[in-house]
């Protein structure tokens, strides 16, 4: 009996070793590290402003094209931009609302299309196991046991090979574009993304069709995003506001407004949320946008942000 | 069902084990055979049931056969037929179910017409209990049993699940003693605190390691399959890949099927001895899948006359009994290059070794560490060459690759790697890359992972030593690797077939 007992000492031990391995000693610091420099810089501005404020959550979508620090110039309001990456997902995006969003605030939520339609596996199945067990181990209830296991044996010897590879181009210098010094504003938009810088990827532009085509996808959807849902509940009890809207696209394709309606039909639901479109759609012609279908380049995330401002001023004025 | 997937470690070993463990001590050791036998069939039916009365009806053909050979008195008629008889059952099989295929296509090809015959799907692990039993006649012509079976001995002999599918290729006489000992299906703490530590070694060599340097393999084969010109660093890292690849999917398998033999209180023999630490070819075959070595070593070799003939007669038998043995893995002329290619090893081994050793200081120079390590790498590379053969999708692609492990496609390194030592693409390509794992620079990470996997892959097969080591150093081993052991099995993507279930 000794025998076995030693064999199963030797699992715990075994267990215990993985968990410590990878959920505090060996990191991606360029694509799982970096999202947890990013948030803290957001959320340590987030947190030294008085509410109300308004933050601002998404993917990179938001990151890129929406300026808080032309909305809080432009509605006197403070504003934090917390948005970073799509492929986070929906739980941790609202997580990190959750820690910032206090009292009389108002949440912004200019979602990507298929933050709505994408399952929790889809977009867990990328970034936010790694990130949250090795960076926000707080959140990790919040999965739920299953996925908690699933996050917690996410990592296998690739990852390893990856992130010893990406340990070592960190120290020698090498840094994400989020990183890099000046990339953002103290209010955590994304700056620096110029038309003049973004003319490399005007081929990609130009191949890309509009993200509205994917927005059938919602309007097919039989039940809202449950994540969502709950959200709305959280901050009601939390006298907080939310406010939706569509993501910035291509003025290619036109909104489809069947899903308008649905994702407005969600909203709803609750008597602190509200999803408003602006007069143009949230749509822009290709030549403003940065280097994605999603992402705004500088100037135009400028007007954007100007007109989503103004659609703020009015909303919360009464 | 494999062994490394959720279905067999969740819930048929539990299952089979309780029972056995259970009817073994409050009823008795038949009911407990039984049990076995029944686990076994459903193990095996769990793949295509059908083939079940190929199994069953190939135990008791070979049973009955077994048991006249026993019954007759030498010298009588019928015991020779009996015995060619027997023989010939087994190699009929084998050749109906693995090699008609393969027979037929070399006719088109010859000849240059088409034959419509139905393809027949090669039933798992017909090489395995078909050696097994060609084993058990030929001990029952010379009167080697130890014993006097039983039918559900014989046939827990065969179809005992651990090692009905890829071996350990178990004697009969290793075997069907143990069913009658005290320790069959209670096994000591020790035994089954081993079989567990075993097991766990074993799906990490099956499911972190082979499957980790699975996909390199396939993508480099597969490119160099389809046209692709594999240049120096790119044939070795294919090569190295598989051969970091069969041998942890082999050994591991292995590895689980004696941790299993323990855990119902049965020992299995040892596959392995550390076989890429081997410092000459006649080294490589003491230590690379024992059992088979040691069977072809019993059954073919010595019966073709073995070293009893002198040294011409002796390379013919190295030569005829390595090229059977390639064929035995799979019906394809890229086996028998194989196969014809660690013939050749041996011969040229012991030649030199017949020269070298009548000359003055050989003992001191044989024992040297330099000449050891010299032949650890001539060793290491020959038998790399040879795995070249053994995995190609087609000689073509064979070809292709030995050029480009032996220089003669040129060289290329990724940009980014050479950036990483500091040193510019000009002064160090010779060649256009072949792969897109060198070619893409999006394939960096997958790059860096198969190199990870490869180094890591040769570090713990060249630090592991011939024995199996304490059980103290086991429980270490399992604490260091039980993490990842996790990740893969229950959370990573499903396991792939173990590669000699297809022999």
């Amino acid at each position: 009996m000794a025998a076995i007992l030693k064999v199963i000492a030797s699992i715990v031990t075994g267990i215990l070793v993985y968990t410590f391995f990878f959920g505090v000693l060996i990191d991606k610091p360029l694509s799982v590290g970096i999202f947890d420099r990013v948030y803290s810089a957001k959320r340590a501005y987030g947190d030294a402003i008085k509410a109300p404020k308004i933050v601002v959550a998404g993917g990179s979508g938001p990151f890129f094209s929406v300026r808080c620090e032309t909305i809080e110039k432009e509605t006197g309001i403070p504003c934090v931009n917390i948005s970073i990456a799509v492929a986070l997902g929906r739980e941790t995006i609202l997580e990190q609302v959750k820690q910032v969003a206090k009292p009389g605030d108002t949440v912004l939520l200019p979602w990507e299309f298929r933050m709505y339609f994408l399952d929790a596996d889809e977009m867990r199945a990328r970034i936010s196991f790694p990130y949250i067990i090795r960076h926000e181990k707080q959140l990790a209830p919040a999965l739920g046991a299953d996925h908690f296991l699933e996050a917690l044996f996410y990592f296998d010897l690739k990852y390893l090979f990856n992130a010893l590879a990406e340990t070592s181009r960190y120290m020698g210098g090498h840094r994400h574009s989020f990183d890099k010094e000046g990339r953002l504003t103290p209010q955590g938009d994304y700056q620096g993304h110029t038309a003049n810088a973004g003319e490399k990827f005007r081929d990609k532009i130009d191949d890309f069709h509009s993200s509205a085509e994917e927005m059938p996808k919602i309007a097919a959807l039989e039940t809202p995003p449950s994540r969502l849902m709950a959200f709305f509940k959280w901050a009601e009890a939390r006298n907080i506001r939310v406010l939706g809207t569509l993501p910035s696209s291509f003025d290619t394709t036109a909104p489809d407004q069947k899903a308008i309606g649905k994702i407005q039909s969600w909203y709803a639901t609750s008597d602190t949320a509200e999803f408003f479109v602006l007069d143009n759609l949230n749509q822009y012609s290709k030549g403003c946008f940065f280097d994605s279908r999603e992402h705004l380049n500088e100037e135009c995330q400028t007007i954007h942000s100007k007109k989503i401002a103004a659609a703020l001023s009015s909303h919360l004025s009464h | 069902m494999l062994f490394s997937s959720v279905p067999f470690l969740v819930y048929f070993l539990p299952v089979t084990l309780i029972g056995a463990l259970t009817l073994r001590r409050w009823w008795n050791v038949e009911a407990c055979k039984l049990w076995l036998l029944g686990a076994s069939a459903v193990f095996y039916g769990y793949w295509d049931w059908p083939y079940l009365t190929l199994l069953f009806g190939s135990i008791a053909v070979n049973f009955f056969i077994g048991r006249k050979l026993d019954l007759l008195e030498d010298g009588h008629p019928q015991r020779r037929m009996m015995f060619i008889t027997g023989i010939a059952f087994n190699l009929g099989l084998l050749f109906v179910f693995k090699y008609f295929d393969f027979f037929i296509n070399n006719i088109e090809f010859m000849f240059g017409f088409d034959i419509n015959v139905f393809k027949i799907v090669l039933p798992l692990g017909i090489s395995f209990f078909t050696f097994q039993q060609i084993a058990f006649l030929a001990d029952s012509n010379k009167r080697k049993h130890i014993l006097n079976y039983s039918f559900i001995d014989y046939a827990v002999f065969i179809s005992f699940f651990p090692q009905l599918i890829a071996g350990p290729i178990v004697h009969h006489n290793d075997f069907v003693p143990q069913l009658k000992e005290k320790r069959f299906a209670r096994p000591t703490g020790e035994m089954f605190a081993a079989g567990l530590t075993i097991i766990i070694i074993g799906l990490f060599k099956k499911s972190v390691l082979a499957d980790g340097l699975s996909p390199t393999v396939d993508l480099m084969f597969g490119e160099a399959a389809a046209g692709a010109t594999l240049t120096l660093l790119e044939a070795w890292l294919a090569t190295l890949a598989f051969a970091g690849q069969i041998y942890f999917d082999f050994s591991g398998y292995s590895d689980i099927a004696v941790g299993l033999g323990l855990l119902f209180g049965l020992k299995m023999p040892e596959n392995f001895a550390a076989p890429y630490r081997s410092t000459s070819i006649i080294d490589f075959w003491r230590r690379w899948h024992i059992t088979l070595s040691t069977f072809l070593r019993d059954y073919l070799y010595i019966p073709l006359g073995g070293n009893r003939h002198g040294r011409a007669r002796r390379y013919i038998n190295l030569m005829a009994t390595m090229l059977l043995g390639g064929l035995w893995h799979g019906a394809a002329w890229t086996f028998v290059v194989w196969g014809g290619l660690h013939g050749a090893y041996l011969a040229v081994n012991h030649l030199f070794n017949s020269v070298a050793m009548r000359m003055r200081g050989a003992e001191r120079f044989f024992a040297s560490r330099v000449t050891k390590l010299a032949g650890w790498a001539l060793t290491f590379w020959a038998v790399g060459l040879a795995w070249i053969f053994f995995r190609a999708e087609s000689f073509d692609a064979a070809m292709n690759i030995a050029a480009g492990y032996l220089g003669f496609n040129g060289v290329y390194a990724p940009p980014q790697l050479l950036a990483m030592f500091g040193m510019v693409q000009e002064s160090f390509d010779f060649a256009a890359p072949g792969t897109s794992l060198f070619a893409d620079k999006a394939m960096w990470n997958e790059l860096l992972a198969s190199t990870g996997y490869v180094l890591l892959g040769l570090a713990v097969a060249l630090s592991q030593t011939a024995l199996r080591g304490s059980q103290r150093g086991r429980l270490i081993i399992v604490a260091l690797v039980v993490g990842l052991v996790i990740q893969a099995v229950f959370f990573g993507k499903a396991s792939e077939e173990f590669i000699y279930f297809q022999f």
